[in-house]
């Protein structure tokens, strides 16, 4: 996209513009913001928030806490864009931020015991909530096995180690490549793919006793 | 591999069960962000843009007493210390320089032992003897001695 069609973009009013945002591709959304567009970073937002909330949320298994997480990187985003190096991937350098935050809470999860024990808590809350809630279409039976089927997958990724964790989401939930997960996790492409390999094979085995 | 896997049994097996496995993972449904995300995101965003503007005005209003005062301190630390190198505070050539004036306080006398014996007898109500003592014996001794000597003579 060249500097012409964004000047042209960020000219048209407020939908307008919105909806030629929505056409443009992330780095072109980017040159948008630092052109003044303010609302290209919203664009960023939309684009971004659910894919980030459910690899933050996978990664660290607490989805009150990935929000808050999701939040901090919109923030440094925001705050650094400038800095970004434009000859680079947007989604690789928002990721990146992302998975540092997350191994940043996992860490300090670790080193806090009462921070454990509330998420342990909260877990506990989450599994005394009504089947109702669910999918109110469904049968009851059908939604305690959906239910009870869906916290063994969760509970299986959580039982993985942290850096075979990112790497199984970023390539099994997120569909990134090999290099890009390399870079995201700042490892080389051969410790990715034995990582990977591992990271499936583990999940399999805890996963496996119970579906048979 | 897929002409491996056609032929081996075991291996057809756990590729069969990762395959299973993968599946349910990619199947979890997403988790979906609160309704005020972005209005949070947006709030949190502008208290930030707030904060930097006020912050060059906060640069721009000088230094506070802390600074003024420690700049201060040491502009008068560096004036006293060129004075000192350069003996600005010295007397100047040509000028008589006096001996300076030594003043020493008189020594106290000592105390006879005569004298606290004294003291100590009459405050302990003891009877007065040493005093009644010495002034019999101290001239008394240089008398007799003077007497001895003259009868030595005769």
């Amino acid at each position: 996209m060249t500097d012409v069609a964004i000047k042209r973009a960020i000219s048209l009013p407020g939908a307008a513009v919105r909806e030629r945002l929505r056409t443009l591709d992330d780095s072109a959304v980017v040159t948008a913001f630092l052109g003044g567009e303010e609302r290209a970073f919203q664009e960023l937002v939309e684009r971004y928030q659910t894919r980030l909330l459910n690899f933050v949320y996978r990664t660290i298994g607490d989805r009150e806490k990935a929000e808050d997480l999701v939040q901090e990187v919109f923030i440094r985003v925001h705050r650094h864009l400038h800095r970004f190096d434009r000859s680079k991937k947007f989604s690789t350098w928002i990721y990146t931020i992302a998975s540092n935050l997350a191994k940043n809470e996992l860490r300090n999860r670790s080193r806090n015991p009462l921070v454990l024990f509330q998420t342990i808590k909260k877990n506990w809350q989450d599994e005394e909530r009504p089947l109702q809630f669910e999918d109110s279409n469904s049968r009851p039976d059908d939604m305690y096995r959906k239910r009870h089927l869906r916290e063994l997958v969760e509970e299986s990724v959580e039982r993985l180690p942290e850096h075979h964790k990112q790497v199984f989401i970023l390539r099994e939930l997120e569909g990134k490549s090999y290099e890009e997960i390399a870079e995201i996790t700042s490892c080389n492409l051969g410790t990715v793919k034995s990582r990977l390999n591992r990271a499936r094979n583990s999940f399999a085995e805890i996963i496996a006793p119970a579906l048979e | 591999m897929q002409r491996h896997l056609l032929e081996c049994e075991q291996c057809a097996a756990h590729d069969a069960k990762i395959r299973r496995a993968l599946l349910l993972f990619r199947n979890l449904p997403a988790v979906e962000p609160s309704s005020d995300f972005y209005s949070r995101l947006h709030a949190r965003i502008e208290s930030e843009r707030t904060a930097a503007l006020v912050q060059p005005a906060i640069a721009a209003r000088g230094p506070g007493i802390g600074t003024f005062m420690s700049i201060a301190a040491g502009l008068v630390t560096i004036g006293y210390v060129t004075a000192t190198s350069l003996d600005w505070t010295g007397p100047k050539s040509g000028q008589v320089v006096l001996s300076p004036v030594v003043a020493t306080a008189p020594a106290t006398p000592q105390l006879s032992v005569e004298n606290q014996a004294l003291v100590a007898s009459m405050s302990a109500g003891m009877p007065v003897w040493p005093m009644v003592y010495l002034a019999e014996q101290a001239p008394m001794r240089f008398a007799q001695v003077h007497f001895t000597q003259t009868s030595l003579r005769r």
